[in-house]
């Protein structure tokens, strides 16, 4: 999208033009959704709901380009996502996770990745991996953010970010390696 | 492609999920909602500050500095009036504008002649004469003579120290000035050169007779055996 293209489309929808809410929603709402089912928040599609509550109750005051918009919206995500665990500490849990369902759109890369880890494999190497690092991960691959965007997101300092992302990483080899995983 | 990229690759494929259809329908049209009332808010809030708050900030702070400088005048006029002798610089700067304070000495040597004469101490006549002197020196000042009424109290001073010291030599030429009366010097009696009380030099240097001894030490009460 130009960034005239995104200047207009957030102006629009600041004024509540409900066609840009539909766009803006449906280029994010997948990835953030995404990234909360793969933190295994609690109900995510109900904090996928605050998260966009909270997008336009604060959007008249954000400034910025569409990266900024979309590290923004994944900052709110990931504030989101602690408040849905600090209630549901207080809560029974339901430790039955939904599976995420594959895209419908992605491309052949990913698929074939797909094909030769699976759903399964995935969800079970992202357990295996420490809150922070699995954050740093999910933010770095699906969100698209930058190490600098991460590290806001996160509250943390950027070599932080970097250590969390090394080590995370290590921990995938580790174990696809133990899994005989090769290609 | 190694582990780390095919996992990446498995991870977006993997996370990427559609959510809800009517979960879409009901939020979209109230994000829509949300936005537009928060952005009139905004509007709002802004258009308040905006009417309250910059051009005030500047223009009060200015003056309330102009305030503070006008009102310095007066409060140095209502001191002077009060009596308080103000500082040279100020009466100096009212002098060039054609206002002369009240209560005011004529020049700092006054002022400080002034200060130094106010208390008096009360036994001294000399002080008193100045005292009376100051003190219709300040009631002249009052009216606006100032200059002559210090004049005027100057010569009394002189005068009353004139006064005084011919008292002391009158004094001191008959013998009592700066004398000590007789009975405060520990003399008690009359001088000696003196008849009265007959002789002293006898009463003073000659002992008391001792006590008569007992006719018989040994028959006395019988006990000395």
């Amino acid at each position: 999208m130009s960034p005239e293209r995104f200047t207009s489309l957030l102006e629009a929808a600041r004024q509540g033009s409900e066609a840009a809410w539909q766009e803006l929603y449906d280029g994010l709402a997948p990835v953030v959704l995404g990234y909360l089912r793969a933190n295994r928040a609690p109900d995510p599609e109900d904090v996928l709901s605050e998260v966009f509550l909270q997008v336009a109750r604060d959007i008249s005051r954000f400034e910025g380009e569409e990266r900024g918009f979309r590290s923004w919206v994944f900052t709110i995500a990931h504030h989101r996502l602690i408040d849905a665990r600090r209630h549901s500490a207080r809560r029974p849990i339901d430790l039955s996770p939904e599976p995420p369902e594959p895209a419908a759109r992605a491309d052949d890369a990913a698929e074939e990745a797909l094909a030769r880890i699976g759903v399964g494999e995935v969800q079970r190497v992202l357990g295996t991996l420490s809150e922070d690092q699995r954050a740093v991960l999910l933010l770095r691959v699906i969100g698209d953010l930058s190490i600098e965007d991460v590290a806001k997101a996160l509250g943390k300092r950027p070599g932080a970010v970097k250590a969390l992302q090394r080590r995370g990483l290590a921990a995938v080899r580790r174990e696809l390696g133990q899994e005989g995983v090769t290609l | 492609m190694n582990e780390v990229a095919l996992f990446e690759s498995a991870l977006r494929a993997a996370v990427r999920t559609r959510p809800d259809p009517r979960l879409r329908a009901a939020l979209v049209p109230r994000l829509a909602a949300t936005a537009r009332a928060s952005t009139l808010e905004a509007e709002r809030q802004a258009m308040r500050a905006g009417t309250r708050g910059r051009p005030r900030s500047r223009l009060a702070s200015v003056a309330r500095v102009g305030i503070a400088v006008a009102l310095i005048p007066f409060v140095l006029a209502g001191l002077a009036f009060a009596g308080v002798t103000v500082p040279g610089a100020a009466r100096s700067a009212f002098d060039t504008v054609g206002i002369t304070l009240p209560n005011q000495p004529a020049t700092d040597n006054d002022a400080t002649t002034t200060r130094t004469t106010t208390e008096p101490s009360s036994s001294d006549p000399v002080d008193k004469g100045a005292a009376e002197g100051v003190k219709s020196e300040g009631e002249r000042a009052q009216k606006g003579n100032s200059a002559a009424a210090h004049q005027q109290a100057l010569a009394q001073r002189q005068k009353a120290i004139k006064n005084t010291r011919a008292k002391d030599t009158r004094g001191r030429a008959l013998g009592l000035t700066g004398s000590t009366p007789p009975g405060q010097r520990g003399q008690t009696g009359p001088p000696s050169h003196s008849n009265a009380g007959g002789s002293s030099t006898r009463a003073t240097l000659t002992p008391p007779p001792p006590p008569p001894p007992p006719d018989n030490p040994g028959n006395g009460q019988g006990h000395s055996k």
